[in-house]
């Protein structure tokens, strides 16, 4: 092998490297707030008795959930502008994120919702619960807890996913990282690096979306930041040793 | 007055031709990598719901691997990699590469899913039959096993088709490329990129509803 790794680009670059990681966080939250709210939006569509509206929100639903992504990127950045709608590769890439996102969401919050027995609504209001509060108590946090893990997870591919931004050189990570290799010829090295720099970013990911978990949908447990995060951290480390 | 070069055109019936054909070498590739996927997948869930500690840290460190890093960077890495150890090998099978490991390890984490959800009392319950180890695997366990990962197989395979429109990047003509082609060719991408969308739809929504039929007819 006459190949000489030399990782010291990464050192030269490293701010560069920073602003795309910087984007990608960015991108990736943009979307993930989008995405969800979508989703929600589209669950409660689909749960009104419009069989129309039914059918279009079904629709859309099945439309991204089987088409892949970086079609669906280039339908939102080349064909739009061609009707009227002209916009940056950021702004298109939030944009098709967040698309993308909320059909998986929409699929997900329907499962967590229709999880939630009539009866259970109706008990709530035997006890002399105000609609908001059956919404608060019965609804949102039993459905929530049912579908966190499913919408966690697909949030850690979205925030993955906004790799594919790269190919509408939307200025993040890969985009950045994909730079540099064309003026250095570092592929193996740049690419090593910022594989690394995502395996973080999931890990961290999957952290913050376990804190909220333990925090906000558990009705027992710890309940100080730090317990939460010893918690969680016990958890994940005993997981590891151990099936 | 201004000169122009290129004309805007519509789809002819040699481009959707071409588009037909990339179809096929998109299923190719996919056809490629569940098989290759599914061989490694299975090694990897058995490895992860082992007993043997080094063998299961081992088996989730390759799977958090595959899955905590983006698809795409990972076609990078088998892309660039491959030519750093000057490995020659046919377009369709480097390419296809990435898209076997990534797949190993989300049949991998299915299957371990699946296995650990069986009771204990399904292996206890052979064992009262008088049945030997491997008939207990071959006639108690692996026919719940198998019924239980088809659907989310398939699933996968759906995943693996809209992922394999990521080989397009790294200039592997397969479907999505095709669209790309076309529309630098006609200066007109609304009709290639609705056109290929419908034909990976054409080809992903019968699995999907296949595999939502299989689970509700397989689940008990």
């Amino acid at each position: 092998m006459r190949y000489q790794f030399d990782f010291s680009i990464i050192h030269v670059k490293l701010s560069e490297l920073l602003a795309g990681a910087i984007t990608t966080l960015e991108v990736s939250v943009l979307a993930i707030v989008f995405g969800f709210l979508l989703g929600l939006s589209l669950a409660f569509l689909r749960a009104t008795r419009i069989t129309a509206l039914r059918w279009l929100v079904a629709t859309y639903v099945e439309l991204i959930r089987n088409t892949p992504f970086l079609v669906q990127l280039f339908v939102v950045y080349f064909v739009l502008p061609y009707a009227g709608i002209k916009m940056d590769p950021f702004l298109a890439g939030v944009i098709a994120l967040s698309l993308n996102c909320g059909g998986y969401a929409a699929e997900i919050i329907r499962a967590g919702i229709e999880s939630i027995h009539e009866g259970q609504i109706d008990a709530g209001r035997a006890l002399g619960m105000k609609y908001l509060q059956v919404f608060r108590y019965v609804i949102f946090k039993p459905a929530m807890t049912t579908m966190f893990p499913a919408l966690s997870s697909l949030f850690i591919t979205l925030m993955l996913g906004s790799s594919i931004l790269s190919a509408i050189s939307t200025p993040e990570l890969t985009s950045v990282a994909y730079n540099i290799t064309a003026y250095y010829y570092r592929h193996f090295e740049v690419f090593f690096f910022i594989s690394g720099v995502y395996l973080a970013f999931s890990l961290l990911f999957s952290l913050v979306f376990r804190y909220i978990e333990v925090r906000f949908l558990r009705d027992e447990g710890p309940r100080t930041p730090r317990a939460i995060l010893a918690y969680i951290l016990t958890d994940t480390l005993v997981e590891k040793a151990h099936i | 007055m201004e000169t122009k070069y290129f004309e805007v055109r519509a789809l002819q019936f040699g481009d959707i031709v071409f588009m037909l054909t990339t179809t096929l070498t998109t299923i190719e590739l996919s056809l490629i990598a569940i098989i290759g996927g599914l061989l490694l997948g299975v090694i990897i869930g058995i490895c992860r719901s082992s007993n043997v500690r080094g063998v299961n840290i081992l088996a989730r460190v390759y799977v958090e691997f595959f899955r905590g890093i983006p698809i795409l960077l990972q076609i990078f890495m088998f892309y660039y990699g491959l030519k750093i150890f000057a490995i020659q090998m046919p377009a369709l099978l480097s390419a296809s590469m990435a898209f076997v490991f990534n797949v190993a390890a989300n049949v991998g984490e299915t299957l371990r899913g699946i296995i650990l959800s069986i009771p204990k009392s399904q292996w206890e319950a052979g064992a009262c039959l008088g049945l030997p180890y491997l008939a207990q695997l071959r006639y108690v366990i692996l026919p719940q096993v198998v019924r239980a990962a088809i659907p989310p197989s398939i699933g996968i395979m759906v995943g693996l088709i809209k992922d394999t429109s990521l080989a397009s990047i790294v200039g592997f003509v397969e479907l999505t490329r095709s669209g790309a082609l076309i529309m630098a060719v006609t200066m007109n991408p609304y009709t290639a990129f609705p056109f290929i969308a419908a034909i990976y739809f054409l080809v992903c929504f019968p699995l999907t509803q296949t595999s939502r039929w299989l689970e509700k007819a397989l689940s008990i």
